[in-house]
């Protein structure tokens, strides 16, 4: 149940901020007031039926100009503050994609644990530090979700925008096809090694409002919520890990809920949880 | 310590995008996401 839950949201997450279809019609951008909203998703404004700005897109157009968009800042921080990286495992379309193409059957493959760090450096430097220096949004130059949202509809419709595909597309293209092969091999490779938007969502992971919460009274440790687990972490090891999408599928095991920052004890007669990485009987460096 | 830190983050939080607001960046993001970003579709 929860997991159809979840696939009917991370729908919704889909359709909703892409829902000006007269865009794809009329092969046009929607221009209205909506646009001055940033979505808590990776989401692109380039899509001919997008109704929201991408985050990340105003972030990188802000430090090419040499400025801070407070604004989206704020805007991600109370997303951030409120669900930790909630919008990416429920709501963000191109992780329900991964979601998805993790499901064909073949050879699988574990990322390597020092991955993680990446989406740091590329937030750090493709979204900030780049754009700042060169006045130019590198991220969005080589972001996947742009050529799928953005890229493939405008080529596809558009004669005037065909004509000027240049070498740059393609190396787009290529980066699309590489995380789309990857997915069908590992976990959400896009989302835990190189998504800037979840490097800023894992920061609030750990003070969010809303936590997940591990009861290590009834854990068996048997490990079971790393295999359902989209981005392959032991929630019994860290209920706070920076990487966990609080997806909730997880939370089919008794051993762990949903619960606030302000509930001490929401498994009733155990603490609110805060273990160290690693320090539950039985478990290892992850 | 948790509910605490989240306490100061929210506070953080609503003070950052108030002044975003207050600087009328809204006005911008809209601007910047009415244009066609030639970067997002890989042609700028």
């Amino acid at each position: 149940m929860i997991y159809l839950k979840r696939r009917i949201f991370q729908g919704l997450g889909t359709v909703l901020p892409n829902a000006w279809l007269p865009g794809f019609l009329s092969a046009s951008l929607y221009q209205g007031p909506m646009k001055g909203a940033c979505t808590p998703l990776l989401n692109c404004y380039a899509c001919p039926s997008a109704l929201l700005s991408c985050p990340i897109g105003t972030l990188q157009h802000f430090a090419a100009a040499g400025n801070v968009s407070w604004y989206a800042v704020g805007t991600l921080s109370i997303v951030g503050a409120s669900v930790g990286r909630m919008t990416c495992g429920t709501l963000c379309p191109f992780g329900a994609l991964q979601d998805l193409l993790y499901k064909f059957r073949g050879w699988k493959a574990s990322l390597p644990h020092w991955t993680r760090y990446l989406r740091y450096a590329v937030l750090a430097g493709l979204v900030f530090v780049i754009p700042f220096l060169t006045r130019e949004n590198w991220f969005s130059k080589l972001c996947p979700v742009g050529t799928l949202m953005g890229g493939l509809p405008w080529v596809t419709m558009n004669a005037g925008v065909r004509s000027m595909v240049r070498s740059m597309f393609w190396v787009k293209i290529a980066i699309l096809l590489f995380f789309v092969t990857t997915s069908t091999m590992a976990k959400r490779p896009f989302c835990r090694a190189i998504c800037p938007l979840g490097a800023i969502f894992s920061l609030f992971n750990k003070s969010s409002f809303l936590q997940l919460a591990w009861d290590p009274a009834t854990c068996t440790r048997c490990g079971k919520c790393q295999k359902i687990c989209p981005v392959d972490i032991r929630p019994d090891r860290n209920p706070t890990d920076p990487d966990c999408l609080r997806c909730l599928d997880c939370t089919l095991c008794p051993s762990l809920k949903l619960a606030t920052v302000f509930q001490r004890q929401p498994f009733g007669g155990t603490a609110f949880p805060a273990p160290v990485a690693g320090s539950a009987p039985g478990a290892s460096a992850n | 310590m948790r509910p605490i830190a989240f306490l100061v983050t929210a506070a953080g939080a609503v003070s950052v995008l108030s002044f975003g607001i207050f600087r009328k960046e809204i006005a911008e993001v809209l601007i910047n996401g009415a244009l066609l970003c030639l970067s997002c579709i890989g042609i700028g």
